[in-house]
């Protein structure tokens, strides 16, 4: 017969139990014992309640249902408790007080968000058999410039503000020299990303940096084609930005590729902005690099990590990137 | 490149939006930056690529917009609207290089009266960015926009005698209309009267034959320059101006004598000035250029199944003029027009088809030929076997500035002649490429010193003035450092855990204390010394501001062995062993891992010699080391190890003068 006493004792019954299980299978014994669906002994409560009068299901059911709230949950605390690493008994003591104390966060270091967004373009790629390789950063002129097609007195090396060693060496002003190194070695058919850092003589500001990541993308084969590049391009973006983002594909001019074209995506304010730029490689940077452009044809990109992840992030200040800062590192 | 759109209309017939023509040119590859709105007007700002200066013009860009949307292009007026009779006098110039100058047009005219332009002029000169001056120079302005081709105006009474174009000798100077002398190197493109130097030709006039409010007779130029002259001027005087922006790229080389006439019919008929020489133009035509293509080579290269009738349409718009011949049904013969500098092979072609198409309608394929087999790709990379390791030790990576400066160098104490320095810096925060990884990882300690516990590291170059004879080029090479200010045992055994995946076996050697290490070990291989661990510099990190110890390593990744080790699966002992622990002080001359490697080797009853517990007391080092004997036949009893036992014992007492303490 259900009273307020038998209730009671019911509750401080389950609770000693409860202290003494303290391993997976104890406890599983108890649930069963406490919420077995037909044997259960809160179930043989139940099966009492047909029995009370109007005035006592008024008074009892509502505790009979909070105690089965209290049953249910703590199994599942219990449960997942144990299954955790071994939590100090001092902190699980507080835990019985307080579930709702927040865990510990796990010791795991944060990947830096330029570097995450490398490893993702890497991933995407891999997919279409693309490796990944890096070289020098101290580079000559002639594989960053000239072998590209950009002599010494190219008017688009204005636009690429250099840094000099001296007359014949400077710092690479894109992973593009990765190309021509990779190219002079390597026999098509070749799929490589080019991930490194760049330089360009530039006054720091919110987006402009003097030294930045880059990651170029190399396709040489005898059946390289454009629609094979804007399809691959399209993929990526799709799959870096998700699904139904909106990518446009433009003309553009690349003294190393022909056609070169550019890459846009809409983002969230309404405005296009460029992500990338491509292109078929030029028939003369593959005769440079001892490779017959009769024969075979290839096509490149290459784009900004750090201008991805301030697009994919929302990042509105580029120099956060570089400002070994926790506040920011420890966001991605 | 500003173009007003007004301005753009009266050389096309277009009805549509400033959106969407807007649209239509950024997609066919004119870019189009933003449209602005000046006094109700649309202004479009081109950024235009350094191969098409025919866009530089309104009319250039017309074209563009004509065969965007299929609209005739109507082009400049050059005739006179009433007759007149052409003097037949001429005047000229000396060339002494023709190279420098292989072809312009020239031509005096009379009868000035200096004031300002019309409404018109002026409003179409504003809305392009540039400020209206007076009605000889405007035209002049307004020409150049309108048809893409520079020319000058001299004051014909300023000048004396005839008129000599040379190339400039080392030093000379020249004044120039805003009045700044200019001193200028070899080769520069310089027009000289009998008396002095009167234009700094193609980048500015000279002051002393510039138009004033006194001017009556003018002396038009209309040249085409020797681009690379121009440009080495423009880059050495640091001179950039509309005119020379244009010189220094491929010029349409017939133009000169079109603009000449075009600025004659607006100086007569917008000035009231008259002709008073005929108009000169020197330099043979262009010779006309003509490339094949075939049909396949446009599928080959674009992946799209285009016929002759499609490529004709794309590119007649834009000037080329295509024959089919019906011999040869899978090839084109197209006529490059004189404004097209920059088409000289058939890929040049196949963009312009391209962009025509319409990047955006091209079909979307992936690659369909087989996978390269590179065998790169199953290969882990030691970035990615370090960088995964190290996040997962609790590690966040950090990307420094490659470049740092003097004070940076001076701060590590390290020697600022073997750093490797950039030429022509922008700020003295960036100078020289960083010799070490060292210096951002204390730096972001110091960012960070208001967490009571951090821990960063970062893989990436460390540079010097060094030349790598394998390479020729200075030398670069990978590292890593990783660093904490809160345990050094955690990053030891991290590192000693990094080393175990890459060698069975490696020594560790106390290092000698120096700039950057108060102490701490070497890891070495064959290979030489792999890795350093430590403590730093107390006064190195405060140096950076930085007042809590931090423990670093670092690692050369270049001498890291290529690929981690192979592992080897060991099988689990058969039968039960025996665990004991042994405690003892340790003189102090005898590091420990010379007594674990020692003990280890003594017997092959030994299985493992572990580290379990270290404390000082008295200065003293007191070790217990968790000792496992095992028998791979048999199970051992404890009397089966007691000659082991009593060995071990007498190694650490005789050799390593340990003395055994028993609690």
């Amino acid at each position: 017969m259900i009273t307020k006493e038998v209730l009671k004792e019911f509750e401080q019954s389950f609770k000693a139990h409860q202290k003494e299980a303290k391993t997976v299978e104890k406890i599983e014994e108890l649930r069963i014992r406490y919420l077995g669906r037909k044997h259960g002994l809160l179930q043989k409560l139940y099966s009492e309640i047909p029995k009370l009068t109007n005035d006592q299901k008024k008074e009892f059911v509502p505790v009979l249902n909070s105690l089965k709230e209290l049953i249910t949950n703590s199994f599942e605390l219990k449960n997942s408790h144990l299954k955790e690493s071994r939590p100090k008994p001092l902190n699980s003591e507080l835990y019985e007080i307080d579930p709702t104390i927040p865990g510990l966060k796990p010791n795991i270091g944060h990947s830096h968000p330029t570097l995450k967004i490398i490893k993702e373009i890497k991933e995407i790629f891999a997919y279409l058999g693309f490796d990944w390789t890096d070289g020098p950063e101290v580079e000559f002129d002639s594989y960053n410039f000239q072998k590209l097609r950009l002599h010494k007195d190219h008017p688009a090396r204005d636009t690429q503000q250099t840094y000099y060693i001296n007359d014949e060496v400077l710092l690479r002003t894109q992973t593009s020299s990765m190309q021509i190194r990779y190219m002079e070695n390597h026999k098509p058919p070749i799929r490589m990303l080019f991930p490194g850092r760049v330089y360009r003589r530039e006054q720091l500001d919110a987006t402009h940096l003097p030294a930045f990541y880059q990651i170029e993308g190399l396709l040489v084969s005898e059946a390289a084609k454009m629609t094979d590049l804007i399809g691959t391009l399209d993929y990526f973006v799709k799959k870096m930005f998700g699904e139904k983002t909106k990518v446009r594909f433009y003309g553009h001019h690349f003294p190393y590729t022909e056609p070169s074209i550019e890459v846009e995506v809409l983002y969230k304010n309404g405005k296009w902005l460029e992500i990338l730029g491509a292109g078929m490689i030029h028939p003369e940077v593959l005769k440079n690099c001892n490779i017959d452009p009769k024969k075979y044809r290839g096509w490149a990109f290459g784009m900004g990590p750090e201008r991805i992840a301030m697009l994919k992030y929302g990042i509105e200040d580029i120099r956060l990137f570089y400002s070994n800062d926790r506040r920011f590192l420890d966001q991605f | 490149m500003l173009v007003p759109l007004n301005w753009l209309k009266e050389f096309v017939n277009i009805n549509q939006s400033a959106e969407r023509i807007a649209e239509k040119l950024l997609l066919s590859g004119t870019k189009v930056e933003s449209i602005q709105r000046q006094e109700g007007e649309a202004v479009f700002e081109l950024e235009v690529t350094p191969n098409r200066p025919d866009t530089l013009s309104i009319l250039g860009v017309a074209r563009e917009v004509s065969a965007l949307f299929e609209k005739d292009l109507i082009p400049p007026e050059i005739n006179l609207l009433s007759p007149i009779k052409f003097p037949t006098n001429k005047v000229s110039i000396k060339i002494k290089d023709k190279q420098l100058c292989p072809n312009y047009s020239l031509v005096k005219l009379g009868g000035f009266k200096v004031q300002e332009s019309d409404e018109w002029i002026q409003k179409y000169l504003k809305l392009s960015g540039i400020r209206p001056i007076n009605n000889i120079v405007d035209i002049t302005n307004l020409v150049m926009l309108e048809l893409g081709q520079p020319m000058h105006a001299f004051d014909n009474r300023k000048i004396q005698g005839e008129l000599l174009l040379r190339g400039s000798e080392q030093g000379e100077t020249v004044v120039t209309l805003d009045g700044i002398e200019r001193k200028l190197n070899e080769g520069a493109i310089i027009i000289e009267d009998e008396e002095k130097l009167v234009d700094l030709a193609g980048l500015m006039g000279g002051r002393n034959s510039e138009i004033d409010e006194k001017t009556e007779e003018v002396l038009l130029m209309v040249p085409v320059y020797d681009s690379l002259a121009i440009r080495k001027a423009s880059i050495h005087t640091g001179l950039r101006t509309e005119a020379s922006s244009r010189f220094e790229k491929k010029l349409d080389p017939n133009l000169h004598s079109f603009a000449a006439n075009r600025a004659v019919k607006l100086f007569v008929e917008e000035t009231g000035a008259r002709l008073e020489s005929s108009i000169f133009s020197f330099g043979a035509a262009a010779t006309e250029r003509f490339l094949n293509i075939e049909l396949d080579s446009v599928k080959n290269v674009l992946g799209l199944n285009l016929t002759r009738e499609d490529i004709f349409d794309f590119l007649t718009p834009l000037g080329f003029r295509v024959s089919m011949s019906p011999l040869r049904e899978g090839e084109l013969t197209i006529q490059i027009p004189s404004h097209r500098g920059d088409i000289l092979l058939s890929e040049d072609i196949i963009e312009e088809i391209a962009r025509m198409y319409g990047y955006n309608n091209f079909p979307k394929t992936l690659p369909q030929d087989s996978v390269p087999i590179q065998n790169e790709i199953f290969k882990k990379k030691h970035e990615d076997v370090l960088e995964d390791f190290l996040l997962n030790s609790g590690y966040s990576q950090l990307t420094g500035y490659s470049l740092v400066s003097e004070s940076d160098l001076k701060n590590l104490s390290f020697p600022i002649n073997k750093a490797l320095k950039v030429l022509h810096p922008t700020s003295s925060e960036f100078t020289h490429l960083r010799p070490s990884l060292l210096i951002n990882l204390i730096k972001a300690f110091a960012t960070n010193r208001d967490y009571d516990q951090n821990s960063f590291f970062e893989i990436a170059k460390e540079f010097s003035a060094d030349i790598d004879k394998k390479t020729n080029l200075p030398s670069q090479r990978q590292a890593v450092v990783f660093g904490n200010n809160f345990s050094l045992g955690k990053l030891k055994g991290e590192l000693e855990t990094l080393f175990l995946m890459f060698y069975e076996s490696f020594n560790q050697i106390s290092l000698v204390s120096d700039e950057i290490w108060e102490f701490g070990v070497t890891f070495e291989t064959k290979e030489g010394v792999v890795a350093k661990a430590g403590k730093l510099q107390r006064a190195l990190t405060s140096r950076f501001e930085e007042e809590k110890q931090i423990f670093a390593a670092w690692i050369d990744f270049e001498k890291l062995k290529d690929s981690p080790t192979k592992q080897f699966y060991k099988p689990l002992p058969k039968f039960p062993g025996i665990f004991e622990d042994i405690s003892f002080y340790l003189a102090e001359n005898f590091p420990i891992n010379k007594v674990i490697n020692e003990l280890s080797r003594l017997d092959k009853l030994i299985y493992s010699v572990e580290l379990k517990d270290v404390f000082l007391r008295n200065e003293k080092r007191s070790f217990t080391l968790g000792l496992e004997f095992r028998d791979e036949t048999k199970t051992l009893v404890t009397k089966d190890i007691e000659k082991v036992r009593s060995n071990i014992e007498k190694t650490l007492q005789k050799k390593f003068q340990a003395k055994l303490r028993k609690e």
